[in-house]
Parts: C-alpha cells; sequence; structure tokens
C-alpha cells in the first residue's frame, strides 16, 4: 500500500517465448549431463584401509626405527636353516594330507551321484539344483570355554565411531 | 582320478634322508599342461586332472552360481588376514576360480559398559571390526557346500564367516563416493521432476 515516490516505474515483464525457456532448459539440461558424463569417467577412488596405513609418528622417526644388521654364527644359521626345513616337511605333509582330504570327498561325491543318476533321474536333477537356502549362511567361529552357568553380563552399548564419507 | 591321485602317492612316496624332494619337472613332463602359475601351492587332483585332461568329466549340466562373495570379519587382525588367506588357498585348491579378494574399512567401535543398574560409564573400549573379502566365480551347486565345509573345519576362534551371493552395495561400499557427482545428479533429477509436474 506504501508507494514510494521517488522509484522508478517497474519495468513491464517482456513475455519471453516458450520456445525460448525450452531452449534454455535443454541447454541447462545438456551441460549437466555433461559434467555428470565426465566425473564418471574418472576412475572412482578407494577407500583407504585402517589396517594397511603405516601411521605418521613412525614414518617420521624411520631412521632412528631403523635396526642394525645383527651377525649370527654359522652354526646358530645353520640350526635356523634346519628349523625351516623341519617347518615345511611338516606343513608339506599337514597340507598334502588336506588334499587327500578333499580328494576323497569330491570322489565320494562324484559317485554318491552318479549312484543318484542311475536310481532316478529326477532325484539327481533335484540334487543337483542351485539351492539359496544355503546361501546365504553365517558361521561363527569355536569359542575357547563352554558356555558359563548363570553368566550375567554386563550392561552397554555399541557406538559406531568410524569414519563416515558421506 | 586313481590315475592322478597316484600322481600325489609318488610325491609323498619319494622320500630321500629326511628331506621330502619334489620334482617339478616331472609333473610338468606328465602334461605340459600344469602352467607355472598353479604350482604356487599344491591343488587337489581334480584340479590337476582338468589341467591334464584326464579323469572323470565333470557333468555340464550343473547349474553354477555366479559370483559369491566369503566375507570374514573378526576383532583381531593377524587371525583375520590368515584365515582369510587360507579361504583364498582353499578356494584354488579345490578348483574353484577366485576371481578377487579384497578388503574393506574397519569399523571402529566404543563400547561401553555401564555401572549396574545405572547409565553411569564404568569403562570404555575401543574395538575395531575387520573385514575381508573373497569373491568366487562360476562356483558348480555341488561343489558349493562341501568347499563351505572344508573352510568352516579350520575357522578360528573370534572370526565370523558369511557367505552370500554378490550384490552391487558390496563393490559400493569399497569406493569414496563422489559428493559432485551425487550433487550434479539430484540437480538433473529436479529439473526432470520440476518439468513432469509442469
Amino acid at each position: 500500500m506504501v508507494e514510494s515516490y521517488r522509484a522508478e516505474p517497474l519495468k513491464k515483464k517482456k513475455r519471453l517465448d516458450p520456445q525460448v525457456i525450452k531452449a534454455r532448459e535443454e541447454r541447462r539440461k545438456k551441460k549437466l549431463e555433461k559434467q555428470i558424463r565426465k566425473l564418471e569417467k574418472t576412475a572412482k577412488q578407494l577407500k583407504p584401509l585402517e589396517e594397511l596405513d603405516v601411521p605418521v609418528a613412525i614414518v617420521d622417526n624411520y631412521n632412528e626405527r631403523l635396526r642394525k644388521e645383527i651377525k649370527i654364527s654359522p652354526e646358530e644359521e645353520e640350526s635356523r636353516w634346519l628349523l625351516q626345513k623341519d617347518w615345511t616337511r611338516y606343513m608339506f605333509k599337514v597340507n598334502s594330507a588336506e588334499l587327500r582330504m578333499i580328494d576323497r570327498i569330491l570322489a565320494s561325491q562324484h559317485k554318491a551321484l552318479e549312484e543318484l543318476r542311475n536310481e532316478s533321474e529326477e532325484l539327481y536333477q533335484a540334487a543337483i539344483q542351485l539351492d539359496f537356502s544355503y546361501i546365504p549362511c553365517q558361521i561363527k567361529g569355536p569359542v575357547e570355554t563352554p558356555p558359563i552357568k548363570d553368566f550375567v553380563a554386563a550392561e552397554g552399548d555399541f557406538h559406531d565411531i568410524s569414519r563416515k564419507w558421506e | 582320478m586313481q590315475a592322478t591321485s597316484g600322481i600325489i602317492r609318488n610325491l609323498l612316496g619319494r622320500k630321500s634322508k629326511g628331506l621330502l624332494t619334489v620334482k617339478i619337472s616331472e609333473i610338468k613332463a606328465l602334461g605340459g599342461a600344469v602352467s607355472t602359475s598353479n604350482w604356487r601351492h599344491f591343488q587337489s587332483s581334480a584340479v590337476l586332472n582338468e589341467g591334464l585332461g584326464l579323469g572323470e568329466p565333470t557333468d555340464p549340466e550343473v547349474p553354477l552360481y555366479d559370483a559369491i562373495n566369503i566375507q570374514v570379519k573378526g576383532y583381531d587382525f593377524a587371525i583375520l588376514e590368515k584365515f582369510a588367506k587360507y579361504v583364498h588357498n582353499t578356494a584354488d585348491r579345490v578348483g574353484l576360480e577366485v576371481e578377487d579378494s579384497w578388503g574393506t574399512p574397519c569399523k571402529n567401535l566404543k563400547v561401553t559398559k555401564l555401572k549396574p543398574e545405572s547409565t553411569s560409564v564404568e569403562t570404555d573400549y575401543l574395538l575395531s571390526l575387520y573385514e575381508r573379502n573373497v569373491q568366487i566365480v562360476n562356483v558348480s551347486a555341488s561343489l558349493l557346500p562341501i568347499f563351505v565345509n572344508i573352510v568352516e573345519a579350520s575357522i578360528p576362534a573370534g572370526v565370523t564367516m558369511r557367505v552370500h551371493p554378490h550384490l552391487p552395495e558390496h563393490t559400493e561400499i569399497r569406493y569414496v563416493p563422489d559428493l559432485q557427482l551425487k550433487e550434479l545428479k539430484t540437480q538433473l533429477q529436479d529439473m526432470r521432476d520440476s518439468k513432469e509436474k509442469k
């Protein structure tokens, strides 16, 4: 209601052609799409793994931490080599025992499937199907002790303070 | 199967004065198809069979799973990494095709222990839950349960393992989200929405 007396008269708004408006919108859209395509082409960066990064403090005093070469007597060196050989021999036995076990399992499965096939084709086909009730599955490692009787767990919370990347 | 488990029996039978010498040249001479990369670790005779073209042929009609991720998580990093390495190696020995293996950033947890019957904090601990993944491709339906059982038999204490099919969000988590890209995309979406409204 209050009119200012020294103001310029308001300019008349030019009626833009709807085509011009459309053209402008299209141009803006194309520009955006081009920028998006450019950014998408550049390779994404992998998140760094904390456990594999060397802490900066350690990198700084690297020279202090560097150890000098120790001289070992030839008997000591030889006994170390022999120990290494013993360990290699032992691990070889363990690994080949495991391989034999894998062989046995695969062979028996193969035989069982063959027999099943001879028995009935239907059951064989059903046995072979992809089973999505089996995966996803979760397996927990064994525990050190059996469950403690009348154990009262402490109350508390887990707060997730890991770095957020949003 | 019998012909080539004989290979392994021969290898083990060779015992010279305390040292087990395995002649790589022997295996190579047998078929020449065992490439040096396969020899990095021993493999079951099923795998050797494939390389040499011997043994019973595997049924081509058995359906294959696409991509399966084996995700191992644990609080103790040294044990976890050894186990992830074991999973990878076992997958190779059993004859599965390992496409990729990666690590996801750890979750840092602040665990607060409250005093009994109150909300005041008694102690708090900082724990980190580390994670490693191994991806296997083209697993036959009959082979997967065997593999999972073998790995399950030697899972160490304190480690949890999940076997699930691969989803796009599993790769998404590994990468730093590009904020600029996100902004531009939301802008574009807004423009499109306003156009539709008109």
